[in-house]
């Protein structure tokens, strides 16, 4: 595991992004968790609730408002994320937020909405700084505009290194309404400033309220 | 691998400067707009394939995703987007399209149904149709049959504004299920008798439908580089040769493509895993 190696040395400059300077290092996936390249198999259009939960009917198009993860503790308003000039995704600017990607579904809707958030910035935890410890079972809850709140149960947990990004499995159709959470993992290069991969969970609509 | 017939492959193909006709810079609209696209590649000749391929539009480039599965192991798999642009409604054939019954779909039968090729979906160099059976550029599965692609292409307005009457589609069966094309599992390819109808059969296709995601992120969420640093992800990827990129719409004549363009004696390698 990285110390803070750097925390004297901290520029204070904000990198964007996951990393900052001075990171603290995310968590390892638990033992059960496999992160193999590709992840899961795919589900080609399947339900893919691995946690044996029902899937819940699609709900109508709406604005997320805010995320909850009551197994975090994590309570956030959320920022809408395009894509950069180089078609990369954009990722928030507070880092303390999750930000909605505005291309994607509505979280809710069926298909692949998706929802990134930093692991840490500049050596401070950021909100997603647990979201790899994320089991199967868990809840995720999306609060909506349209008062209503999309309830999500996590299926898998997967970690890719960024530069082999399993786009297809991430951002392909579905027959439910799926919701991706992206954020960093695996080791932090500190000479960098970067993490090589991405934590995903994946997560399926199982209920609304 | 096929090294010794590579180098007649690359003598047999007309293809080169002849053809050539430079989609440069020049032509490139700036970015009109993106566009997602999903194939989902369901089976042909039963042969248990499977997969899903989704296309980001931009501007005038194209980005291929294909992950697939059920392909032979380490053989080339010829990919292709078939159909037209000029408004002919084709589509994904069904085994009803074995029109000779010899129990084979093979692709000029299905060729019916699918059309011609459109664009060839080589891994490096031209993407056009002459190329369409070059197997030293095509994608090849690994010892688990499975067959990732990824590459971004310029393409013709023609086929940005008819992206969705196109298909993809793979070839490559294994009848005999020996793991690598051989005249014994179907016989000789009607396109070339020298091949393998193996070789040339589809195993799969797909119809292009839209992306419930409207438009498809480049790579991983970036993180970690800095702010607004454009961390070179080239959207464009240029072939190795510089070669200049052909996206030829329309029919040509098959037999044109059929001729000159063939391997002699052409047997994929059962040795080479990916």
């Amino acid at each position: 595991m990285l110390g803070c190696a750097l925390a004297a040395a901290c520029a204070g400059m904000l990198l964007a992004g996951c990393g900052g300077q001075d990171a603290a290092p995310p968590r390892s996936l638990p033992a059960g968790q496999s992160p193999a390249p590709g992840g899961d198999t795919t589900h080609d259009g399947a339900s893919g609730s691995g946690s044996g939960s029902q899937a819940a009917a699609s709900m109508p198009k709406s604005v997320p408002e805010r995320l909850s993860i009551p197994s975090l503790q994590v309570s956030s308003t959320l920022e809408t994320l395009g894509q950069h000039t180089n078609g990369t995704m954009e990722t928030p600017r507070d880092p303390d937020k999750a930000g909605w990607y505005r291309p994607g579904p509505t979280p809710g809707s069926q298909g692949p909405a998706v929802i990134a958030g930093h692991v840490s910035w500049n050596g401070k935890p950021s909100v997603f700084e647990k979201l790899s410890s994320m089991k199967a079972g868990d809840t995720i809850e999306v609060a909506r505009q349209d008062g209503k709140t999309a309830k999500f149960t996590v299926d898998r947990v997967a970690q890719y290194p960024k530069n082999k990004f399993p786009t297809v499995e991430v951002y392909k159709n579905l027959d439910h309404a799926g919701l991706r959470l992206i954020t960093c993992g695996g080791q932090y290069n500190q000479g960098r400033h970067y993490y090589p991969d991405n934590v995903v969970v994946f997560a399926s609509l199982t209920g609304s309220a | 691998m096929i090294a010794k017939r590579t180098s007649r492959l690359a003598a047999l193909f007309a293809l080169p400067a002849a053809l050539a006709l430079t989609v440069g810079a020049s032509s490139q609209a700036v970015a009109q707009g993106t566009g997602a696209f999903q194939i989902n590649l369901a089976q042909l000749n039963n042969s248990g394939s499977k997969g899903t391929a989704m296309l980001s539009v931009q501007g005038n480039r194209l980005t291929v995703k294909i992950e697939s599965e059920g392909l032979v192991p380490g053989q080339p798999s010829a990919q292709h987007l078939h159909g037209s642009t000029d408004g002919h409604d084709f589509h994904c054939p069904d085994a009803s399209d074995d029109t000779n019954g010899d129990g084979v779909l093979d692709n000029t039968e299905a060729t019916v149904d699918y059309g011609n090729i459109n664009i060839s979906l080589t891994t490096k160099g031209p993407t056009d149709m002459m190329s369409g059976l070059a197997v030293d550029r095509m994608p090849v599965a690994d010892a688990q049959g499975k067959l990732s692609y990824q590459r971004t292409i310029p393409v013709s307005q023609a086929v940005v504004d008819h992206i969705k009457d196109l298909h993809i589609v793979q070839h490559g069966i294994d009848r005999n299920n020996n793991k690598k094309y051989d005249f014994d599992g179907a016989g000789k390819s009607e396109l070339d008798p020298k091949l393998p109808q193996e070789a040339t059969a589809p195993t799969n296709c797909g119809e292009v439908k839209g992306a419930a995601v409207g438009s498809i992120p480049v790579g991983g969420v970036e993180t970690g580089t800095g702010p607004a640093e454009e961390k070179g992800v080239p959207i464009a990827m240029m072939g190795a040769g510089g070669a200049a990129f052909v996206a030829v719409t329309g029919a040509l004549a098959l037999a044109r493509r059929r001729r000159g363009v063939l391997a002699a004696g052409w047997r994929g390698n059962n040795g080479g895993a990916a």
